[in-house]
This record gives structure tokens, C-alpha cells and sequence, in this order.
């Protein structure tokens, strides 16, 4: 039997808790290339973004962990048991929208890690969504999602090179209260992208289901509150050292990121020959996690929401949507990274882009939901977290119509 | 087939054919005793009265289409107040897009549609509509041509059980309880916290606590957590000793602690504490102590009358009787087959087995050690013995297999 090593490791991860799992997660292939991207690309100036967003991630995991321990029920059953069948259908189909785009940015980071080393996404790809599917469809799931989110807190090895590439952390602090706007397309786009990828519509379902599946109770609310609470502060502060190691060096010398490679090049300063080898390791097991993760919780979101059945213990016959909703959103991404030349760091960054654009839409109901006494009771939202979550809506659409307006007229170019 | 789908948002016409306004509900009576629940009448959004909520009972409708209802007569001043009360349910509200137990499917699904029929003359509830052709139908992308793909899936009202605990309250759950305990504590693991809950609450304890021993582990420990010490030892109450050390054993200390404080009849809690004491991982933490105990002077037939004693108990095994000397040492086993075939004056120590070697096992011995013994020697159950061969429990061949089929 088993029983005796594993309930270590489950205790060691319930003491963590999903607040900074939810964390962890969000630093996935997305979240390193659109980091590194920042860094690389625009050096210091989109720091006050980051320190912004922090609150609003913040915010919104502990309004997803209230709605969470209030209803006992993931967002998606929510939200059609409140706005009926055609606004669950709108906001399920924007999710999955947004997820197969994170998928996409997942696999993209699977490519990207072995082309490193000069092994060809034609063969990693397929290889990478058999054993995605193999490992969740023969019930190791949470056993792989956690090995994989252990291995993923290598991004804590940007804090350490962080230190080491002897930032100008007083110009870094002022760049975080001082907002630098360049009226291009690209800073818009990444701008998107860093809020896209930091808050992120599955990441409002996944604390919401967290909470739910884990049992938690109204009266374990302050704990995880503040659990929430430093699951975001830690999150930014590895973004924050993403940013700065990128800056240090590839903005310092020019380079713009075209593929996982340059990236790579950030790390170079603590682990010299070894970034390269350090960087793809990490980017693979980010990637894996997401990989595994997204698709079930894509599945989970959707079936929930239709009152199909979940849940890996259905027969094929039973939970013939959820299994196909998996496939589908392993396959799809799959072959969207194998189209030959597809520009893999851009599909990562566009990926987050897509998040941060389709994120008001969930937010949206989110608000809608934690304003409902009907639905809150008492835990309804207090003024200042709807300030902040408003804001954030605000700005993201503000960034949004901006960007848009970019694109089509050309302006700003 | 008439779908509340197509009368929600309908034209309401009087008879002078002016639109007077549009549905927004359906109103229905549940008692318990009713097959299918009758619908009281519409709600309706009103144009005329400054969009005001009207209600409409039954007999001002004279026709019932999709997309459009038809009065008779026409809608004058005097409206009737919208009816309240314990069994009156709105179908939008209460019903559509809610959770509902499928009794026959024995699951839990979502109702996306309502089938609203004549029985007997009065209009009615049916059916619910749990397919993705019910979804198709609410969105406007059904038609003919995508029929074959899509079958149609009704679930009649007689055989589910609303989870909405307004409707459990007043109608209860008695329909649940037609299944198997194993098969509701399957339901119970995919509802959300506050529906099982609910769900134990109304069942009665002896039921709750089987369908509680049922549930797989990891939901065990929080449905206990959530039901609070004193409800869960209500229910423990009624569990086999084993059970309950095994839900002891989920839970941290000072919460199993709590719980056996509050745990009526004190021998069971002395068992409880003793058996707390063994690994779960050790024939200890595994065996059970209900069984048949009998001295080697024992005849026959006061043996059979013992058996007949322990009849309504569900949990007693008496494919075998466990044979001890004074101090409580293993001597033998005589199965039931061997008692039905001896004459009643027969002592049992005449007719214990002592040709082969008795299998037994230690109290601290691993449980794939006893899996795999009882596998090789083909036991379907196992006497579990301390150091000096005082008999203690015994395995029987269903724990082993929940231990290694914990889910099922």
C-alpha cells in the first residue's frame, strides 16, 4: 500500500493551500514568456502594471474563494443556476476560448523547452499529448499535478538571479509607482498580456473549485483570505524578478525575445552555461503542469455548468462530453503549435493577450454574483474590493478598446 | 410535447388578440403525495400595467402554444396576488438549471428543460429535460436536422428528487431512499457540501450512518467535519466498530477526541479507544469485532439460536462462529454449512475442524500479508489473534477488498 509516503506529500500540499498553488500556477509557459517578454522588451516601464495588478489578483482569488465557501459550488454552476442557460453558454464558451489559448500557450512551451536542445516539436508534441492524455485518463492526475507544480517552483531561481544581476533596484521601486504609458501597439498588447496572464479567467475558476472540492468552510474564510493574500504577493514577486532579470540583460543589451533561447538568456548571469539547460527545465515542467491541469478543469467548468457528467471515474458512455471536451482541448492546441513556423514565444504572449482580453467578461459575473445577498447572504463585497475589482475591469477594457482601436486604425505605428 | 422553455418569454393574447404581456414563470403545487405537481398558473411581465409581475391562474388560459398563450377573455383590473406558500415552487427559480437527483440513472443532473403535459385534465410537470438537445432547444440552435445527433433525454418527475432545499424541506426525501445506501452515497459524493448535508439530515440515522460508512474516504472526512461533532456521533452511534475507527482515523485528534466524547453507549467507545490504538495499516486497524463468539461446550442448537439473534443485525457475518475457551483464546471455527448439517446435541468442540490447520493472523501483521494470505487459501474471512492467541476480530474479505477499492 501506498498510504504510508503519500499522506506526507498531501499534508505538505494542504499546508500550502490553494491560494499559493493558484500562485504557482499562474507562472506557466504564458507567464514566463509574457514576463520575460516585458522585461525584454519594455525593461522597467510596465512595473507599476505589475504593482497594481497584484491587488487586483488579490482581490479577486479571495472574491473566488468567498463565492466558493458561500455557495459550495464551482463558478460555472453559479453562474447558471443564477443568469440561466444563455449566459452560462456566453461566459463557458469565453472560458474555453481563453483555455484552449492557455493550452495552446502550454504545448507552445513544451516545443519551445526541447527546441532548446534541437529536438523537434514534430516529435515532442504528439509524445507530450499522449502522455497528457495517458496520465489523466489512467487516474494519476493529482499525483502529476503535484510532482510537476513542485518542480515548477524553479521560477524561484529568478529571485536568486534576480540579486545577482545587481539590478538598479531603487529605479526598479520608482518605475513601480510611476506610470510609464508608450502609446504603441505592442506595449498595449503586452500590457494585456502581463494582466491576462497574471489574473486569468481559469485561475477564477480553479480557487472557486479549489475551495469547493477541499471542503473548506465559511469558518476557514480568514485563513484563507490571507492565504490569497500572500499567494498574490508571492506570484508578483516572482513576476517582479522576471521582469528585472529580463531587463538587466536582454533589454540592457537590445535583444528582443523570438524564441525560448533568448529567454533563456535572462538566467545566464546565475547559471552561465547552464541557463539554457535550467530554463528549458523549467519551462517544461510549467508547461506539463498547465497542460495537465487546464484541460480537466476546462472539462470540469463546462460539465458542471451543462449537468454533464465529470469526473474521471464515468464510463466513456456516461461522460462522453467530458472526455471529448478533454480531447478536444489536448488536440486542438496540439496541432495549432504544430503548423509549421508558427512563432512559438508570440503564440504564448498572444495566448495571455487573448486571457486578458476575454478576462471582464468572467469578471464581470463574478462582481455580479458576490453583490447578490440572494446568493452572498452577508458576504457580499465590501466597497473597497469593489473599487479595486471595478478598476481592473475598467482598465483591462480601457487597454482593450485602445489596442483594438490600434490595430485597426494604425495610429499609434 | 409542450417545453416550459417555449412558454417562457411568450406573448400572453387576450381574446381581443392584443399582446398584454409576456411569461417570466410558471408556478406549481408539490406535496408529497403528488405523481406529477399541478401548475398553478403563470407570471407574467405585463405591459399594460406598467410592466408590473402578474399572475394568471390556470383557468384564464385558454390555450397553451410555444411562443404564445391565449386567453380567455380579457385581463380586466381585479388580478390575483401571486400564490405563496410552503408548496408552491416556481419552475424558473426552484426548478430550471437546479441540480436534480436522477433516482433511475441513480446520479445527479442538471435540468435544462421542463416537460409540462395534461394528467388527467390539469396541467402538470412531467419530465425534465437533462439532454443536450434540451440545452440546444433554450439556446435557438435546434432543428430537425440535428435530431439524430442529439436524442432526446426525459427524466420523469416520479423519478427524480429535487436537491433545492427549499423543495426538500417541504416534500422530503423519502424517493431517495428507495436506493441502495452504496448507491446513494455515490449521489452524495458528487453533490456540494450543504445538498449532502442536507441530504443525511433528512434520512433517518440508521439509514445516514450506512450511506455515511458508504462514502468514499476523502468526502467522508469533510461531510463528517460539516455535520459537527454532535450530529456525527448521532450517526457514528449507529456504526460497527471497525467503521468508526476507520473514520477516526481520517480525522485530526482533537476532532476524532471531540466526537467520542459525544459517542452514545459507553462498551462501543472502550472498543473504539482500544482499536484506535492499532496501525491502519495492521490487521488491527482493518478487522471487525462483530461476530459470533461460542465456547467449545456450546451445543449446536443454542449456537443456531444465537444466530437467529443477531438476524436483523446487516453487519453480522455468520458464514462462520469463532470458537474461544475461557480466557478468550482462538480454538477453532465451525462454519455455518458444518452447524445446519450436525444434530442439535452435538457440542461444537465434536465438530470443530481439526484435520487442516487453522489460518490465522497477527494483530500487527501488514494487510497485504492478510490480503495475500486469504487470496492463497481462499478465506472469506480471518481470525486476527494478539501474542498470546487471545482472539481479538476477525478480517472478513470485504474490508480487504474496500482497502484496496477504496472508491467503489
Amino acid at each position: 500500500m501506498k498510504r504510508k509516503f503519500w499522506p506526507k506529500i498531501v499534508f505538505f500540499l494542504s499546508v500550502i493551500g490553494p491560494g499559493i498553488i493558484a500562485a504557482n500556477a499562474d507562472n506557466d509557459a504564458g507567464g514566463i514568456s509574457t514576463l520575460s517578454t516585458v522585461g525584454a522588451h519594455f525593461g522597467f516601464k510596465m512595473l507599476w502594471v505589475l504593482f497594481l495588478i497584484t491587488f487586483s489578483l488579490a482581490i479577486t482569488q479571495e472574491m473566488g474563494v468567498r463565492i466558493g465557501l458561500t455557495t459550495r459550488q464551482g463558478l460555472g454552476g453559479v453562474i447558471r443556476e443564477n443568469f440561466g442557460l444563455k449566459w452560462t453558454a456566453f461566459a463557458m464558451f469565453a472560458m474555453l476560448i481563453a483555455n484552449v489559448g492557455t493550452i495552446t500557450a502550454e504545448f507552445a512551451g513544451i516545443a519551445s523547452s526541447f527546441e532548446i536542445f534541437d529536438i523537434s516539436k514534430y516529435i515532442t508534441i504528439p509524445i507530450a499529448a499522449l502522455i497528457v492524455w495517458l496520465v489523466l485518463y489512467k487516474g494519476s492526475f493529482k499525483t502529476a499535478q503535484k510532482i510537476f507544480l513542485i518542480f515548477s517552483a524553479f521560477y524561484f531561481v529568478y529571485i536568486i538571479n534576480g540579486f545577482i544581476v545587481k539590478p538598479d533596484f531603487g529605479e526598479a521601486f520608482t518605475s513601480m509607482v510611476t506610470p510609464t504609458i508608450e502609446w504603441t501597439t505592442p506595449f498595449f498588447m503586452t500590457m494585456i498580456a502581463l494582466i491576462g496572464t497574471t489574473i486569468t479567467p481559469w485561475g477564477q475558476f480553479f480557487i472557486q473549485s479549489y475551495v469547493v472540492d477541499k471542503g473548506l468552510d465559511l469558518k476557514h474564510y480568514k485563513i484563507e483570505k490571507t492565504e490569497v493574500f500572500i499567494g498574490a504577493f508571492i506570484t508578483d514577486i516572482v513576476s517582479f524578478f522576471i521582469i528585472i532579470s529580463t531587463a538587466a540583460t536582454l533589454y540592457k543589451a537590445g535583444i528582443h525575445i523570438s524564441d525560448a533561447k533568448d529567454a533563456a538568456m535572462a538566467l545566464q548571469p546565475l547559471a552561465g552555461n547552464f541557463a539554457q539547460i535550467l530554463f528549458a527545465f523549467g519551462l517544461f515542467c510549467a508547461s506539463m503542469l498547465g497542460a495537465f491541469v487546464l484541460p480537466v478543469a476546462t472539462s470540469y467548468a463546462i460539465c458542471e455548468a451543462f449537468g454533464w457528467e465529470y469526473g474521471f471515474n464515468t464510463t466513456w458512455k456516461n461522460g462522453k462530453e467530458f472526455y471529448t471536451i478533454i480531447l478536444a482541448s489536448i488536440i486542438i492546441p496540439s496541432i495549432l503549435v504544430l503548423i509549421p513556423k508558427i512563432p512559438l514565444i508570440k503564440v504564448m504572449v498572444l495566448s495571455q493577450n487573448i486571457n486578458g482580453i476575454l478576462l471582464p467578461v468572467i469578471l464581470i459575473f463574478v462582481m455580479k454574483i458576490i453583490n447578490n445577498p440572494k446568493i452572498m447572504g452577508e458576504h457580499t463585497n465590501k466597497p473597497i474590493g469593489n473599487i479595486i475589482a471595478w478598476l481592473t475591469i475598467i482598465g483591462i477594457i480601457a487597454a482593450t478598446v485602445i489596442l483594438v482601436g490600434a490595430s485597426v486604425f494604425g495610429i499609434y505605428n | 410535447m409542450l417545453f416550459f422553455s417555449t412558454i417562457l418569454g411568450a406573448k400572453v393574447i387576450d381574446s381581443a388578440e392584443e399582446v398584454v404581456g409576456k411569461v417570466t414563470d410558471a408556478l406549481v403545487k408539490m406535496t408529497p403525495e403528488k405523481k406529477y405537481p399541478t401548475v398553478l398558473g403563470v407570471v407574467i411581465k405585463s405591459s399594460l400595467h406598467k410592466k408590473k409581475d402578474l399572475f394568471l391562474p390556470m383557468d384564464m388560459i385558454e390555450n397553451w402554444g410555444p411562443g404564445e398563450i391565449e386567453l380567455e377573455g380579457k385581463l380586466n383590473g381585479d388580478i390575483e396576488e401571486i400564490p405563496s406558500g410552503n408548496h408552491v415552487f416556481s419552475l424558473r427559480k426552484n426548478v430550471l438549471d437546479k441540480q436534480i437527483v436522477d433516482l433511475a440513472g441513480m446520479r445527479i443532473v442538471r435540468v435544462n428543460d421542463l416537460q409540462l403535459g395534461r394528467v388527467q385534465r390539469t396541467m402538470s410537470l412531467i419530465a425534465i429535460d437533462v439532454s443536450t438537445r434540451g440545452i440546444l432547444r433554450r439556446l435557438g440552435f435546434f432543428s430537425q436536422s440535428l435530431s439524430k445527433i442529439f436524442r432526446p433525454h426525459l427524466i420523469e418527475w416520479n423519478n427524480i428528487s429535487p436537491l433545492d432545499n427549499k423543495i426538500h424541506l417541504h416534500t422530503g426525501a423519502q424517493d431517495l431512499l428507495k436506493l441502495h445506501p452504496a448507491d446513494i452515497a455515490n449521489i452524495i459524493e458528487r453533490m456540494n457540501l450543504k445538498q449532502s448535508g442536507a441530504i443525511l439530515e433528512t434520512m433517518d440515522k440508521a439509514t445516514a450512518a450506512r450511506v455515511l460508512e458508504e462514502v468514499q474516504p476523502s468526502i467522508k472526512k469533510i461531510l463528517v467535519k460539516s455535520l459537527g461533532a454532535g450530529r456525527a456521533a448521532d450517526l457514528m452511534g449507529k456504526m460497527s466498530v471497525d467503521e468508526l475507527v476507520d473514520i477516526m482515523q481520517l480525522l485530526p485528534k482533537y476532532e476524532s477526541r471531540e466526537i467520542l466524547k459525544k459517542l452514545p453507549g459507553s462498551p462501543k467507545k472502550e472498543n473504539v479507544k482500544k482499536f484506535m490504538e492499532y496501525d491502519e495499516d495492521t490487521a488491527g486497524g482493518l478487522m471487525t469485532t462483530e461476530f459470533i463468539v461460542v465456547n467449545p461446550t456450546a451445543t449446536v442448537g443454542k449456537v443456531i439460536e444465537k444466530i437467529k439473534e443477531t438476524l436483523h443485525h446487516p453487519r453480522h457475518t455468520s458464514l462462520f462462529v469463532y470458537v474461544t475457551d475461557k480466557e478468550g483464546k482462538f480454538k477453532g471455527v465451525v462454519p455455518l454449512k458444518k452447524l445446519l448439517t450436525s444434530t442439535k446435541k452435538q457440542k461444537i468442540q465434536e465438530i470443530m475442524g481439526k484435520k487442516r490447520k487453522i489460518h490465522t493472523v497477527k494483530v500487527d501483521q501488514s494487510i497485504l500479508s492478510v490480503a495475500t494470505l486469504m487470496t492463497k487459501y481462499n478465506l472469506l474471512s480471518v481470525a486476527v489473534l494478539d501474542s498470546k492467541k487471545k482472539l481479538l476480530g476477525i478480517i472478513t474479505v470485504d474490508d480487504v477488498m474496500r482497502e484496496f477499492i477504496p472508491n467503489a
